[in-house]
């Protein structure tokens, strides 16, 4: 994706704690729908659909950074999309995600930032 | 010893644990480690392939520095002397031996049975899967989580399925009744027909059952069970009772030996677990003894299976002394019953909502305490009832 134009798509009060909300892709224009996670007062966005097979991890169990996956419990990190255990062997895609003025902004394809 | 998931989850903990050294597997089977909970679903379905269920991709091997060799049987070992003899007449030896030979699956034992097919390996799927062509009749014995499972994905090729169970309402025993039943009743609904009986004789194009009935079949196929793979241990002279016996960090009775996997039953526990996570999670009890490690928390057993697209869960033990509290409706195909027994939950079932095992396993592995009112109300959002019982708990 050569234009990577953050999309405004909720305002962060709107998404609670341990919460996730899915955008569908006909909205982000990525080939996957995309969840936007809230862990804290961090967001994060991984591609919903599970590297293992076709569950949805919007779906999931939020618990200490990592977001279970609801079919076979394979684990991703929040931060770095990295499968911490078994059956998944891949890794969940990541997508920037920066709140500025109480809006959530979300860039497909574009790596995370740290300094969020 | 034995190439499945519970050797491959063993390497990982191990080399996640910081062990260095060699690594040996040694499999009968010729290819790398595949899964097998898709052999009755996705792959016999067709709809997944070699590749997609290989438990690691054929790279992490050398990746992780482990020796794979595959595609000849081990013959003997010496527990004395970690000396390891294969059926090609070859020999190594090693510090330590890890029992993870899995099970074969069980035979009928009645005439003609010779016939029938089973499921348990790759070759077995592959065979299977050529026969099940649309219009064919297709017999299965027995009513369990395979035979179930691939009668619904015979079903769904287009067979015509007869399931035969001597068990009135089978699984009722693991799940408990309200689930054993809302999953027993899908095979009727989708075009099944159930007999309660046994196979008395298979003969060529038909199968004469314990009833008296005589049921047409273009094939049978066998989902009665596992036989554990005991004999190499048996021959070591290791404890062995339905399962190698093992403790909790799965040591066997000869020193530095261990087993882990569906061959494995921990001594004293009344049943050998043949799931999945049980691979996963004995294979890392044993790094953890091996490499010195303080034991893991014991954690609420785990399965799931998978028919007519429906996607049933498990976790705990299902004990009928405690009260059974309904979620949604299990009947109508999306619930949970929540087994809770002096104000703890013991186990829980799910039918198609996941969710609500996450939060059993949590509820159970804590040890919170929960009310029967608060589990059964559709409102009560169950991930905050956890954190909140947490925080409100004095002293954490
Ligand atoms: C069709 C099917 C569907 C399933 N579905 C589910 C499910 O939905 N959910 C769930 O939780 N669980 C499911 N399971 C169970 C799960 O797959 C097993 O619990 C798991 O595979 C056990 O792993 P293991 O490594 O202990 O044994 P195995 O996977 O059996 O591996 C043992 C390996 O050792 C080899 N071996 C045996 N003897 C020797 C020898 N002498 N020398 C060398 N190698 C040897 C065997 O050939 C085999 O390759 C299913 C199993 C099957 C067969
Ligand atoms: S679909 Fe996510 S772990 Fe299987």
């Amino acid at each position: 994706m050569s234009d990577q134009q953050p999309i405004d798509v909720f305002a962060a009060a709107d998404l609670g704690d341990g919460d996730a909300k899915t955008i569908p892709a006909k909205v982000t224009g990525w080939s996957d729908a995309i969840t936007v996670f809230r862990d804290g007062d961090d967001f994060y966005a991984l591609d919903d659909t599970c590297p293992h097979e076709k569950a949805s991890l919007g779906e999931g169990w939020l618990e200490n950074g990592e977001i279970e996956c609801p079919l076979h419990q394979s684990r991703f990190s929040l931060k770095t999309g990295v499968v911490t255990c078994l059956p998944a062997t891949r890794n969940a895609r990541t997508h920037r995600v920066e709140v500025v003025d109480g809006r959530v902004l979300l860039t497909p394809g574009l790596a995370p930032t740290d300094a969020a | 010893m034995g190439a499945g998931l519970a050797a491959v989850s063993l390497c990982a903990s191990l080399r996640a644990g910081g062990y260095t050294g060699r690594l040996t597997v040694l499999g009968d089977e010729p290819c790398h480690p595949y899964d097998r909970p898709p052999l009755s679903k996705q792959f016999l379905a067709g709809d997944r392939g070699i590749a997609e269920i290989a438990v690691q991709p054929a790279q992490w091997y050398p990746d992780q520095g482990i020796d794979m060799r595959l595609g000849i049987p081990v013959a003997a070992l010496d527990a004395d002397t970690g000396r390891v003899e294969l059926a090609d007449g070859s020999a190594l030896a090693a510090d330590v031996l890890v029992l993870a030979t899995g099970g074969r699956a069980r035979r009928l034992t009645a005439p003609g049975s010779q016939a029938a097919m089973v499921l348990r390996t790759r070759a077995d799927a592959e065979a299977l899967r050529a026969r099940l062509v649309p219009g064919a009749r297709v017999l299965i014995a027995g009513a369990g989580l395979i035979g179930a499972e691939v009668a619904a994905t015979a079903t769904h090729r287009g067979c015509h399925v007869t399931l035969v169970d001597p068990n009135p309402l089978p699984m009722e025993q693991v799940l408990g009744p309200q689930a054993a039943r809302a999953l027993h009743a899908q095979h009727a609904a989708h075009g099944v027909t159930v007999i309660r009986g046994g196979v008395f004789a298979v003969e060529p194009g038909k199968v004469t059952l314990s009833t008296g009935d005589s049921v047409p079949a273009d094939l049978v196929m066998a989902g009665i069970g596992i036989v554990p793979n005991v004999e190499l241990a048996q021959d070591a002279g290791l404890d062995v009772d339905n399962g190698v016996l093992v403790d909790a960090g799965m040591r066997s009775s000869a020193p530095g030996v261990y087993a882990i996997g569906d061959i494995a039953r921990v001594d004293g526990s009344a049943h050998r677990s043949e799931h999945w996570d049980n691979a996963r999670r004995t294979a890392d009890a044993a790094a953890r003894s091996i490499l010195g490690l303080p034991p893991e928390a014991w954690r609420a057993p785990w399965f799931w299976t998978d028919r007519y697209g429906t996607h049933l869960e498990m976790t705990g033990l299902y004990d009928p002394a405690a009260e059974a509290v309904p979620r949604g409706d299990i009947a109508a195909g999306a619930g949970s019953v929540f087994y809770v027994r002096d104000g703890r939950c013991v186990g829980a079932v799910s039918l198609d909502r996941p969710l609500d095992i996450r939060a059993a396993q949590r509820m159970i592995d804590r040890d919170v305490p929960v009310r029967a009112e608060r589990l059964a109300d559709e409102g009560t959002d169950l991930r905050k009832l956890l954190t909140n019982i947490r925080s409100d708990a004095p002293g954490g």
